[in-house]
């Protein structure tokens, strides 16, 4: 028993010496933080074209020089990321930053959203040196549709249109039929 | 241009070509993308003007591959027919021999787009779309139709096959279709932004987003349509100098 506690008092120490690094890396990625600062939500028809304003800030000791910024897009509806090209002319756009210990710096993303649906934009911080990455909170952006198709008006087209042109060629052939 | 020639040629466009046959073939393909768009869930959240942008595109590419098989095939099937000889041997010039066919695949193609009408109406309702819609549908389409029906006659007049001469006219038209969907890194590329402010069809799709999307005025769209116009000025210049070439084997 004697023996037992010395080992157990040992084993302690040895797991907290190794396990310390792995907590204090996994630490590490609070260094960077992101946030989206404005707008808060985004809910519009039929397009919203504007700024999203995102705040990175660097928490570590450190100067972080290798830091990239850019913006992801989430469809939740249909469950699809998509290219952000589409989202703007310039949303595609990576921002490298350079933040000194405690900086701040601002980016502002433009975007422009033709599309209807419920998306989540975030953005994403990239550090190169480190290869760690920092992601925002998302951004609810919900894209109401301006008018809806109609869909009896659709439908009476879509039924009588076949119809017609089916007529009328028959009508024709049997007019050169007659005729010849 | 020859009005006996033009109405035989729209005879043989509309009833043994089964041009007629094609019109309602497109109606029926029309009717069906109507009917699943305005009943699945995907369409029901796309906005009006994505949907009206997709039918213009289907309404294009159907009424130019119509007229491109009717006007690439039409020089070829007299050849076939051995009826081009007693065609020469009529007063009728070779210009107003090839604007003849050239014009009743367009007449042809020109159907097919006021086919297409209730559908773009029926899908711009209540939207205050319909007209631009219809302006890009009947304008920037009939540049297209012009220009690609012209390509088609001319590969008709120079090639010995029917099935070469709608086969190179379709290929043209899938590689000129092609940069028009390229997206990310192919579109910002130099050889992206270069192809895509050339290419007629790729400035006729930009076009449509401006134009129903963010409802921009007519004005602001004008550098999308000059390539088409010199697309189809080369075309119509392609078509001018291939009927000189006119011949009963075809031009080789």
């Amino acid at each position: 028993m004697k023996k037992k506690i010395p080992t157990l008092l040992l084993l302690i120490l040895l797991l907290t010496v190794f396990t310390v690094p792995a907590f204090a890396a996994s630490n590490d990625t609070q260094a960077l933080d992101v946030r989206i600062t404005s707008p808060t939500a985004v809910e519009m028809k039929p397009i919203y074209a504007g700024d999203i304003t995102a705040e990175v800030t660097n928490n570590s000791s450190g100067t972080l020089n290798h830091l990239n910024c850019f913006l992801s897009v989430f469809d939740v509806d249909r469950g699809l990321s998509y290219n952000v090209d589409e989202f703007g002319e310039k949303a595609y756009v990576a921002y490298p930053l350079s933040l000194a210990p405690g900086e701040t710096a601002t980016v502002t993303i433009p975007v422009k959203v033709n599309y209807v649906g419920n998306f989540r934009f975030t953005v994403t911080v990239l550090d190169l040196d480190s290869e760690r990455s920092c992601i925002s909170q998302p951004l609810t952006v919900h894209m109401l549709t301006a008018s809806e198709l109609n869909k009896t008006v659709a439908t009476i087209v879509a039924v009588i249109m076949p119809i017609l042109c089916l007529s009328a060629t028959l009508v024709l052939f049997r007019k050169r039929k007659i005729k010849s | 241009m020859n009005k006996a020639m033009l109405k035989k040629e729209l005879n043989e466009s509309m009833f043994e070509s089964k041009g007629l046959w094609m019109m309602v073939a497109v109606s029926v393909i029309l009717s069906a993308l109507l009917i699943v768009v305005a009943n699945i869930k995907e369409g029901a959240a796309m906005a009006q003007s994505d949907i009206l942008q997709y039918a213009i595109k289907a309404v294009m590419f159907m009424t130019i591959m119509v007229s491109m098989v009717l006007g690439g095939s039409c020089f070829v099937s007299e050849r076939e027919g051995h009826t081009m000889e007693s065609l020469l041997l009529t007063p009728v010039s070779k210009f107003s021999l090839t604007l003849s066919k050239y014009t009743s695949a367009v007449i042809l193609g020109a159907i097919l787009y006021l086919v297409s009408v209730p559908y773009i109406i029926a899908i711009s309702y209540g939207s205050g779309l319909a007209v631009r819609a219809l302006l890009i549908c009947l304008l920037n389409g009939g540049l297209l139709l012009l220009a690609f029906s012209a390509i088609a006659v001319s590969f008709s007049i120079l090639t010995d096959s029917s099935k070469t001469a709608i086969l190179v006219s379709g290929l043209l038209l899938v590689v000129l279709m092609f940069p028009a969907f390229a997206q990310g890194i192919l579109k910002q590329s130099l050889i992206g932004r270069t192809f895509l402010a050339m290419d007629p069809l790729a400035n006729c799709f930009t076009l449509m987003t401006p134009l129903l999307s963010e409802v921009a005025s007519i004005g602001t769209v004008t550098q999308y349509i000059w390539p088409q116009v010199i697309f189809a000025a080369l075309s119509i210049a392609l078509l001018v100098w291939s009927s000189k070439r006119i011949s009963l084997k075809g031009e080789k």
